[in-house]
């Protein structure tokens, strides 16, 4: 098969997207299928992702398009999100969240770890009560139970405020 | 692109797992406390492994905004115990995995068990460095796996440090012998020795590591019998290892009487307690404990070695050498070294205060026919007292074998197989005081 070959790839509108053999190869969902079953020629489907969101992973899998370490180069769980990531993360919590659907679900681990990685900087040295602003989230223990919760799980971790 | 409705909620539960993967204790104490269904998320993983969080790092100062002046102000392990005292183990014990405390005060493991339940069911591996409990509390910590131990590591760098890990302990660890893969106590303990231990690798089909040696310092005042050892006599003679897959075996080996290197060596009547076997005996256990280590086919690191106190108020020079007229294995052909030649995966020999013939020619090319890659190092833990100089060695004793670094001040060298250089300036011939020098052609 010629290195050079395109897919099709169909969003979740039905909107069609052409990319390159080896950018659809990052996804292992895809690079597997097309493995297994060779290029059928039609568009594959991607019912779970939409248009934008896949524009958006197109845009991350071509960036990293000739990274020898792609696959290896988040093994480090404390490694720095290089700059070009950190941009590309600026987006809205919603579209933060189906990104990450979206690398799930199509197996892009790259991806999958940034965007993860993304989500807990946002949690990281707040408070519970920070964190709850910042997911929009109701607190849902009563006094005694956060209580118990908060002596339990080491109140003084972080200084309150 | 318009703006969706995803929340943190509707990640599945793996991809929010995912998440809590990337925090620290810290944060991951503070998720807890978010909501309800978050502290069913993350409590599993603030309590999978109970192990001293990194330092913050600068990506997450950039992050965390406030992180630098937000940092955990006192030590991890006093958190641990605010919240063990407020029942968290005894809520979460059954999460937790692994514990490793490697920077905790004398008493921590006390205290921690006194707040502990009587078991956690997924406690599988522990790492604990510069402890000295009593047996007692260690006997108890090793009750705590209900799973199970797989890996179970106490170590000490502090010479003058004494781990309680005794008979009770080890009679412990005979629960564990179908789980466990690595098993070491690099520092020394109660006087542990013989049925136990032989019993311990008897039955433990899996285990990987078994290295029980005392850190490899100059000796020690007042531990003669603080340390752990096997019998000759008990490995020669017992029944087979199950451990197959062994890769690591450390262990002092003691009580082979050696009529032969009294002779050599000491040329005196051997201390009174030296059972004088003949030599054949001698040659038949040496013989046994080779056919144990023989039977080792994946060994990558092997470390013998025998207990010597040259500290010891009775120590005198005379008596440098009494240990090892009773204990030492000897690394020599004719003891059955050739035994071990199927070891193809060897890649270390540590061999302390033995008597080692690898200098010896036949022994020499044995190891570079054999061992071509392995690295050889011997160590020798007793100091020479006296200040003599002992000039050249050569010229006297040719019939002799060699009476290697008898008197030797302490050192450490490797021998690479090949050993080029010429070791023998280091190989003091000690001529010392004792009384019978017949031997010596003068």
């Amino acid at each position: 098969m010629s290195a050079h070959s395109q897919i099709l790839l169909t969003s979740s509108e039905g909107t069609e997207f052409l990319i390159d053999r080896d950018i659809a190869d990052k996804s292992m969902l895809l690079k597997c299928m097309l493995e297994d079953i060779g290029e059928i020629g039609q568009a594959v489907p991607l019912p779970n992702v939409s248009g934008p969101i896949l524009t958006k992973v197109i845009e991350y899998c071509t960036h990293h398009r000739d990274d020898p370490n792609f696959l290896s180069a988040n093994d480090d769980v404390t490694a720095d999100i290089d700059e070009w990531d950190l941009e590309y993360c600026k987006v809205d919590q919603g579209t933060l969240y189906e990104l990450i659907l979206a690398a799930n679900y199509l197996d892009i681990k790259p991806l999958m770890d940034l965007t993860c990685k993304t989500v807990a900087n946002m949690i990281k040295a707040k408070s519970p009560e920070e964190i709850r602003k910042t997911f929009n989230i109701t607190n849902d223990f009563t006094p005694e139970e956060e209580d118990q919760v908060r002596r339990e799980n080491g109140k003084d971790w972080v200084d309150e405020h | 692109m318009a703006a969706t409705t995803t929340t943190f909620s509707d990640l599945p539960l793996e991809v929010q797992e995912m998440i809590g993967s990337f925090l620290r204790p810290q944060d991951l104490a503070c998720c807890v406390r978010v909501k309800k269904f978050w502290k069913t998320v993350f409590n599993p993983l603030l309590w999978k492994n109970l192990e001293e969080p990194e330092p913050l790092k600068s990506a997450d100062e950039r992050f965390g905004r406030r992180g630098g002046s937000r940092r955990t102000k006192e030590s991890w392990y006093t958190v641990l115990m605010r919240c063990a005292e407020a029942g968290a183990l005894w809520n979460n014990g059954d999460l937790v995995e692994t514990i490793k405390f490697i920077d905790c005060c004398d008493e921590y493991l006390e205290d921690f068990l006194s707040e502990c339940p009587y078991g956690m069911r997924q406690l599988h591996t522990a790492e604990i460095e510069g402890v000295e409990s009593d047996d007692d509390t260690i006997s108890s910590f090793i009750g705590l796996s209900l799973a199970g131990w797989k890996r179970l590591v106490f170590r000490s760098d502090d010479p003058d440090e004494c781990l309680g890990f005794g008979l009770q302990s080890i009679e412990m660890m005979q629960d564990h012998v179908e789980t466990l893969e690595v098993f070491r106590l690099e520092t020394r303990t109660e006087h542990l020795e013989g049925r136990s231990l032989q019993m311990l690798l008897c039955k433990a089909s899996v285990l990987k590591e078994f290295y029980l040696m005392p850190p490899s310092r100059e000796a020690l005042y007042d531990c003669n019998e603080l340390q752990a050892w096997m019998i000759a006599k008990e490995f020669a003679n017992g029944e087979g290892w199950a451990c197959k897959e062994l890769e690591v075996f450390g262990c002092q080996i003691v009580g082979i009487s050696r009529p032969d290197i009294t002779r050599r060596i000491c040329r005196t009547l051997p201390q009174d307690f030296v059972d004088m076997s003949s030599s054949k005996e001698s040659a038949d256990m040496q013989l046994g404990v080779y056919k144990q280590l023989a039977q080792l086919k994946k060994l990558k690191q092997l470390s013998l070695g025998i207990p010597v106190y040259p500290y010891h108020d009775d120590y005198k020079i005379g008596d440098r050498e009494c240990y090892r007229q009773y204990d030492c294995l000897s690394m020599r052909l004719e003891s059955g070294l050739d035994l071990l030649k199927d070891l193809k995966y060897l890649e270390e020999v540590g061999l302390k205060d033995m008597e080692v013939y690898i200098d010896e020619e036949e022994e020499q090319a044995w190891v570079e026919k054999n061992w071509p890659k392995v690295k050889v190092q011997t160590t020798y833990s007793y100091m020479d007292y006296t200040d003599n100089d002992y000039g050249e060695e050569g010229d006297e004793d040719d019939d002799d074998d060699e009476i290697l670094f008898f008197g030797g001040i302490p050192y450490s060298y490797i021998i690479n197989a090949l050993p080029d250089e010429d070791y023998s300036t280091e190989y003091d011939d000690d001529d010392d005081d004792d009384d019978d020098d017949s031997n010596n052609s003068d």
